[in-house]
């Protein structure tokens, strides 16, 4: 996706200082643009924006300490960017709890099933995806709007992860989100501000899944997550609202970016069917 | 009206049933036989309730019990209170939630907002009460129900078109949270003899959730649809339904009681995936 220039453009990446958001931040940034890494691991975070700044301009990239699921801390996350890069275009929410934190250390899998998990666990990741990814909204929507342009980009989860067995609390969090993208989508409708989900398509070899998925499962390499969020946040994607993009499905043999994309382009995760009698 | 349905001996804690639909549904289970706790944080409001639902039917059989679902310590103790009245817990209606009206940054608005205009603590409130208080609540009573080897569960949601709609955040996002926890508790309970289905009205319905303006709107529905539904839910009848989503407005009471609920069954709020071979949970 080399051919697209975000040259000017300041994302905030929040979980930006290793997996997936990592990657994002990376791809933003080789294609020119700026990106504050936001997560409270802090010495992760100094470490990444550091190898970063070594590698692609100390002008490019900074960091931001703070913890989504605060929304004082999303706010001077917004004030910070704007301080530091004279802008802000749009925001990746990509921070988020996973199984793992409700699931035995050392377990095979992310199952668990709602009445054997510790009921603080899981309502912290509810507190995290569901509460943070508005927070981040929230606290970046209003320079978005007045700029008339802006990007808002929500990382979500395949569908069977909503609606499986010992997929809670992150299959109801993620569920939510995407309810957020929808509703977000309409409330900016027509503002230049687009909301869209983006997924892997399938579970990404990051410190998200088990340690024993790298030899047990098929995973989806983080890196397809590049070319979306490079396009989602370029004017080739301008007037797209309210989608839900699959990473994996990327079509990479197409001449054109928005062609690339509508492969990667999925239906809403709620049905749209009527809700009378079923035949 | 599914009249000839009886719960006796049955005990059932219906949250959020001190007005509106919640106090209906807790009706309708009384006059069925069944063995009731009523919840809510409204102290004041939910003893006045207790008394009316007392004099109406066997005092014996309704307790309340003031609490609020965002702390779970609080559902540990309906359940507790439920087991020490009653003998035992056999279902749950999770209905209490913060309407959509309560976001705007004053609450007299009592308007739908977009989602920069609300309030960020109300909307984080409104998220922990609905999406985590009905899985705190779910969480303290299942393990009873599972001793028990059978047992209902019902998340009461809304319609479809509600998850995407202008000026609907938070509400529709936490029921939408809610139709997810149904889905994947359902399948965590399968075989167990305890089920988890979704029941909503199937449109605006005469309550507080709704502008005190629109109330004289002849096409809002009545508190009153979701009383057939929540008895035949809570009862054998439905045994073997698990996981599915009603729709309570097109409940079909000259059916009788095998098939009323044929016309209410509808779709589930999340598309099927491709196949489950092709898209596995992830977890990711």
């Amino acid at each position: 996706m080399s051919e697209i220039d975000l040259k000017g453009r300041v994302a905030i990446v929040t979980g930006g200082s290793r997996g997936m958001g990592r990657e994002m931040a990376d791809a933003i940034i080789e294609a020119g643009g700026r990106a504050a890494l936001m997560t409270p691991e802090a010495d992760e975070l100094a470490a990444t924006v550091e190898e970063i700044a070594f590698h692609q301009g100390a002008d490019r990239v900074m960091a931001l300490p703070y913890d989504i699921s605060d929304y004082g801390q999303c706010e001077r996350a917004v004030a910070d960017t704007i301080k530091t890069f004279g802008a802000l275009h749009g925001v990746v929410n990509n921070a988020a709890l996973g199984q793992l934190n409700v699931i035995a250390p050392g377990a095979e899998d992310t199952n668990c099933r709602f009445f054997e998990a510790d009921p603080a666990r899981w309502a912290q990741v509810i507190r995290v995806n569901v509460l943070g990814t508005y927070h981040m909204c929230r606290a970046a929507v209003v320079p978005l709007k007045e700029q008339g342009w802006g990007r808002i980009v929500n990382v979500t989860t395949s569908l069977g992860t909503m609606q499986r067995s010992g997929n809670s609390p992150y299959g109801p969090s993620k569920g939510a989100i995407e309810s957020e993208t929808l509703v977000f989508a309409a409330d900016l409708d027509g503002s230049g501000v687009t909301v869209n989900s983006l997924i892997p398509g399938g579970a990404a070899r990051t410190k998200f899944v088990p340690e024993a998925y790298l030899t047990t499962r098929k995973l989806v390499d983080p890196s397809v997550i590049r070319a979306p969020i490079v396009w989602l946040f370029s004017d080739l994607s301008d007037g797209l609202t309210g989608g839900r993009y699959v990473a994996n499905r990327w079509d990479h043999t197409a001449n054109d970016p928005g062609l690339a994309a509508r492969a990667a382009l999925e239906e809403p995760v709620f049905n749209a069917a009527p809700e009378g009698r079923l035949d | 009206m599914s009249d000839d349905i009886r719960l006796d001996g049955r005990a059932i804690i219906v949250t959020g049933s001190s007005r509106g639909m919640g106090r209906e549904m807790a009706d309708a289970l009384l006059a069925a036989g069944a063995s009731l706790t009523i919840l809510s944080p409204e102290a004041e409001e939910l003893h006045a309730t207790r008394e009316a639902l007392a004099a109406a039917h066997d005092g014996s059989r309704v307790i309340a019990h003031v609490g609020d679902i965002s702390d779970f310590d609080a559902c540990a103790g309906a359940v507790e209170a439920t087991r020490s009245a009653f003998g035992g817990l056999d279902g749950l209606v999770n209905h209490a939630g913060i309407g959509p009206l309560h976001v705007a940054p004053a609450i007299s608005q009592s308007e739908h907002v977009a989602f920069w205009v609300a309030d960020p603590a109300r909307w984080a409130r409104l998220i922990e009460v609905n999406v985590i208080g009905t899985y705190f609540m779910t969480r303290a009573a299942a393990p009873v129900l599972l001793e028990r080897g059978w047992g209902r569960i019902v998340n009461v949601t809304t319609s479809l078109p509600n998850y995407s709609r202008l000026h609907w955040s938070p509400y529709g996002c936490s029921k939408a949270g809610i139709e997810s926890e149904t889905l994947i508790f359902a399948q965590d309970l399968a075989g167990t003899g305890v089920t988890c289905n979704s029941l909503f009205p199937g449109g605006a319905v005469r309550t507080s959730f709704v502008p005190e303006k629109m109330h004289a709107n002849p096409r809002l529905l009545d508190p009153d649809v979701m009383r057939a539904p929540i008895v035949w839910l809570m009862s054998e009848q439905s045994d073997g339904h698990n996981g599915e989503r009603f729709n309570a407005r097109y409940w079909e009471a000259d059916a009788g009681p095998d098939a009323a609920f044929a016309d209410a069954l509808t779709v589930p709020a999340y598309r099927v995936p491709p196949s489950p071979a092709a898209a596995p949970g992830d977890g990711a």
